[in-house]
């Protein structure tokens, strides 16, 4: 899709099937949480389909974490409403929670008897082990994507050594942190003295 | 009715004040629910795990298996809607703006110093991850070798292959049942 084009395009009814259809894909069998479900978001989206850009995928992924709400919920929506506006964002909502819905009616009703399990629990380690790939692999794509210079890579170390030094600290700071510095950087002081070595 | 009325604005607060994803959202719905009777503190680690081990977003997890320990399919429906109907309001509204602002200087520097913070966050959410399925009981002597090697094998797969990594998850459940029962 092309990157200038703001407004998004209504979609057929048949790709909006297609989008619940994969967003619901996603949405069950998707362990970790939003940022885990990012890598398989840029299969399906972007290296499949091509209906979003990479880049796209990582301003994405930097609002949906930086807005209040589910990020996982959060990144469907924008992702849908990239593709196809409204429709799309409400449809990629509804198929990226559905499964959860319907799995937990089910868990909650059985739920003593599945959590006793052998084969239930040896179904949970091997998925662990695919949820700490999962992350691997976002982290191999988002890293090209998120940190273009010097700059950046400064920034990442600083706020991965937050997290791991003062793990109670909340998130939101160190996200308004970024946002600030990122401004101030950027469009205060590299902007001005001409070319950023970016884009 | 008051009940379901309550039960959805513990949730739809609980969506709108967190930023930060799932996790960040666990202790204030466990505050509310317990602090108000609906669930005793047993449960609410119960109501953990379980949105720990299905599939999909964290919060709606805990949001759905909570509503319907509540209140049935009913309970279920309102205290999910509760929890998402933030993200939607808020989303549709970025959205309209933000894809047009995508491209402008002021957002794209902002957005160029939040990008590498959500790397960290991944990084870290790597970490924790890493922490619960290969080192369960935090020692390096008890590392889960199985499931090490199952996350080397599928990161190497996931980086190399086009195999959709929704199969990979699905073959490593399998593998599990088959060979990682305990």
């Amino acid at each position: 899709m092309d990157n200038s084009n703001s407004n998004p395009q209504k979609l057929p009814l048949k790709e909006l099937l297609n989008l619940f259809l994969i967003t619901f894909k996603i949405g069950a069998v998707t362990f970790g949480g939003g940022m885990a479900m990012l890598t398989i978001f840029s299969t399906e989206f972007s290296e499949k389909r091509n209906w979003v850009s990479g880049d796209d995928i990582a301003d994405i992924a930097a609002v949906a974490q930086t807005l209040p709400g589910i990020i996982a919920v959060n990144v469907s929506l924008l992702m849908g409403y990239r593709i196809g506006g409204v429709p799309a964002a409400l449809v990629a909502a509804l198929g990226s929670v559905l499964p959860s819905f319907i799995v937990l009616c089910i868990v909650a009703t059985f739920y003593s008897i599945l959590s006793d399990n052998v084969y239930v629990r040896g179904i949970l380690r091997g998925v662990s082990g695919a949820v700490v790939a999962l992350f691997v692999s976002t982290l191999y794509k988002m890293s090209k994507k998120n940190v273009k210079d010097y700059w950046g890579f400064g920034i990442f170390i600083i706020a991965a050594v937050l997290m791991f030094v003062f793990p109670s600290l909340s998130v939101v700071y160190i996200i308004l942190g970024g946002a600030l510095l990122g401004f101030v950087l950027y469009y205060l002081i590299l902007r001005k003295r001409g070319g950023t070595g970016r884009d | 009715m008051t009940d379901y009325l309550l039960l959805f604005w513990i949730f739809f607060k609980t969506g709108l004040f967190t930023i930060g994803g799932g996790m960040a959202m666990i202790p204030l719905i466990q505050q509310e629910l317990v602090a108000r009777g609906y669930m005793t503190a047993a449960e609410a680690v119960d109501m953990v795990a379980i949105s720990q081990m299905t599939p999909g977003p964290f919060a709606v997890n805990a949001a759905t298996f909570a509503g319907y320990n509540l209140a049935g399919i009913p309970g279920a429906v309102v205290a999910t809607l509760g929890i998402v109907l933030p993200s939607i309001i808020i989303c549709l509204i970025v959205a309209r703006f933000f894809f047009r602002f995508q491209e402008s200087p002021v957002v794209k520097s902002t957005l160029s110093g939040i990008k590498p913070v959500v790397l960290a966050l991944i990084l870290s959410g790597l970490v924790s991850v890493f922490r619960s399925a290969v080192l369960p009981e935090l020692s390096i002597t008890a590392i889960d070798f199985p499931v090490l090697l199952i996350a080397i094998v599928l990161s190497l797969l996931m980086l190399k292959t086009k195999i959709s990594p929704a199969l990979l998850i699905l073959l490593s459940g399998a593998v599990g049942a088959v060979f990682l029962r305990s």
